[in-house]
């Protein structure tokens, strides 16, 4: 377990610097110099030299990616031409518009994606594991045909256009719900709860049809083996049978499954909170993106990337807690 | 295809001349699978004909009716339904007044042809990888396989949200969209062919191909690429939506093709704001992207089950 952990933490730490020098690389080496944009529109060449300097962009290629990957680990200090700051560790530099460190950017948002990953979660997680029990009770029955198309359907429908429709739905035409706004948990959770409604739910019927499948999938399967047949000579319904012993079945490929949709969300719902209108990391990396706020999309980009490799070693360590017959080497 | 000339037609073997049709009329025979073409085929069309269609209407993507607008409503279109009218068959742009129906059909060339050289694009890169690591020696199937994991565990929408930023408008959009897609996309196709390629290379024909003296170029492509027909086109078919929703979702950012040229996300980007005064503008754009995300998903569900063996024997 421990050579695999190690082994598996080495190559998402490869997986990350790859990562991190392709990002780097896109922005700094781009037609298009960071310089000038962080300087603005109104800077003479005397300024422009000066900021140059500051963001280290008059030494050589390599050493500026050193200090990029060195401070996020011991943090960096800046010559801000009156003196230097000290951005501590994880220091991704600061942005060119608000000059905010995007790291504390990068921590106020988080709580959005955050809010809106577990409404989510629970809901497709609840969706799709109860209407793919209720698909396994009669396989290829009328029930079963009617949710997995539905599923398919919905499954396959873009979020934003989801997203479009509730809203025009709930908020325009029937007016039950308000346009949402991000209110934090802290700050009131009823309001909370309402304006996060829609979003849960666009993502949660988009995702849950995956998970339909692979619970109907599992369960099916697993209704084949002998402890099955041995519950059923005992007496049990057919009911009990699925919703009790077969669905452990699909436990282990549906928490991999869940484990890397929340880290996708996690890092950031771009369409979701686009269309809602939530300001959370995917908003974010659209705004920097719009403004050419170089640091920021930067930074964005590098925590989903972390989120993605992190969440994929959790994902092989829960099946092999949840399934006995993998062992992990 | 390309190679038809290579040989005389007799030494061909017939087994991989009759593969694809069979494939074709086994999609065709089924209702679902039907269905699904004739859609596409009409989609493919409209895009194809997309200036004789906005001339039957006598309309152009780009004319700025202001005669039409409603100042009171803050430039809504005037008239019900979002300005519908015999000349102007799905109303007209709020604030603009451009004609909706000739910026939907002319939408459709933009949608379709990204979609379609994204596809062409994964294919080729995946194609390509794929055959290198499953005919290639040990260490080029480690290396080629790094890479693949590599770039499915990509933060993927994030870099060509970032790359769309970065790189000059100067360079063709479109052209820009499909490398992007493409360049992210290849991964998993490249995963089946390995995966096949693998199966496919320890069989009796490729032995004895090796025997005449045939190289790996030759055998990968006149004995291994046949067998891949199957996983390759329904995964083809499939990746086609896909694409198409990420075209549409980037343009919808503002970051994909820009305006004047007409693009269903754009459109859908501008009636966000038309919600409350006119839904009709959110709703066509809207639902014609979704009826061609179904009707690519259907195809390709239906070209998935004419090649699946399992599905065969029901």
């Amino acid at each position: 377990m421990t050579v695999f952990l190690l082994r598996r933490l080495l190559q998402a730490a490869a997986v990350l610097l790859v990562v991190a020098a392709l990002v780097y690389g896109i922005f700094y080496l781009m037609p298009g110099d960071p310089a000038s944009l962080a300087c603005g529109k109104r800077c003479d060449a005397a300024e422009l030299a000066q900021v140059r300097h500051a963001m280290g962009l008059d030494r050589p290629v390599y050493l500026q990616f050193w200090t990029f990957i060195s401070s996020l680990f011991v943090g960096h200090s800046y010559d801000t031409g009156v003196g230097t700051t000290w951005c501590s560790a994880p220091c991704l530099g600061y942005s060119f518009q608000s000059y905010q460190p995007v790291t504390d950017m990068l921590l106020q948002r988080l709580p959005v994606d955050a809010s809106l990953t577990v409404g989510a979660a629970i809901l497709w997680l609840g969706l799709g594991i109860g209407f793919g029990l209720f698909a396994a009770l009669r396989p290829n029955g009328l029930r079963d045909r009617v949710t997995t198309f539905v599923a398919l359907t919905l499954g396959s429908v873009p979020i934003f256009i989801l997203a479009l429709l509730l809203l025009l739905v709930f908020c325009v035409w029937w007016q039950v719900l308000p346009f949402p706004t991000y209110v934090p948990l802290t700050q009131d959770p009823g309001q909370w709860f309402e304006n996060l409604l829609l979003p849960w739910f666009a993502i949660a019927l988009v995702s849950a049809g995956g998970y339909l499948r692979l619970t109907r999938a599992g369960v099916l399967e697993a209704l084949n083996q002998d402890h099955i047949r041995t519950l059923r000579a005992y007496g049990y319904g057919e009911r009990r049978v699925v919703t009790r012993h077969a669905v452990r079945g699909a436990l282990p490929t549906v928490a991999t499954m869940a484990a890397t949709d929340i880290g996708v969300l996690l890092g950031g719902a771009v369409f979701t909170e686009t269309m809602f209108g939530l300001p959370g990391l995917g908003k974010l990396a659209v705004d920097s993106a719009n403004d050419i706020d170089l640091p920021v999309i930067t930074g964005v980009t590098l925590l989903a990337a972390f989120l993605i490799v992190v969440v994929n070693i959790v994902a092989d360590v829960f099946y092999a807690v949840l399934d006995p017959r993998v062992r992990i080497r | 295809m390309a190679t038809a000339t290579a040989l005389p037609a007799d030494a061909r073997p017939p087994a991989h001349e009759q593969r694809p049709a069979s494939i074709r009329a086994r999609l065709w025979a089924r209702p679902g699978g039907r269905a699904a073409l004739i859609l596409v085929a009409l989609l493919i069309l409209a895009a194809a004909l997309a200036p004789v269609l906005a001339g039957l209407e006598g309309q152009d993507p780009n004319t700025y009716h202001d005669g039409l607008l409603n100042s009171a409503t803050g430039g809504g279109p005037s008239g019900a339904f979002g300005g519908i009218s015999s000349a102007h068959w799905l109303g007209v742009e709020p604030s603009t007044g451009r004609d909706v129906f000739a910026r939907l059909v002319y939408g459709a060339r933009v949608s379709l042809l990204v979609a379609g050289g994204a596809t062409l694009g994964q294919l080729l890169i995946g194609l390509l990888v794929g055959l290198a690591a499953g005919l290639g020696n040990r260490w080029v199937d480690a290396v080629l396989g790094r890479f693949t994991d590599l770039a499915l565990s990509f933060p993927a929408l994030f870099f060509s949200i970032a790359l769309l930023a970065v790189v000059p408008h100067s360079f063709p959009r479109p052209l820009l969209l499909c490398l992007i897609l493409a360049g992210f996309g290849w991964a998993s196709t490249a995963r089946i062919v390995r995966a096949e390629t693998l199966v496919l290379r320890e069989r009796d024909f490729v032995a004895a191909a090796r025997l005449y003296g045939a190289g790996t170029w030759r055998i990968a492509r006149r004995e291994i690429l046949p067998g891949l027909a199957a996983p390759v086109a329904t995964f083809t078919a499939l990746a086609v939506p896909g694409n198409m929703v990420a075209e549409a979702g980037l343009s919808f950012l503002g970051l994909g093709v820009q305006p004047p040229t007409p693009s269903w996300g754009q459109m859908l980007s501008s009636a966000t704001t038309w919600f409350q005064t006119d839904p009709e503008y959110v709703l066509v754009p809207a639902l014609t992207l979704l009826l061609c995300v179904l009707a690519f998903t259907a195809l390709g569900e239906a070209v998935r089950r004419a090649v699946d063996p399992k599905e065969q024997e029901r």
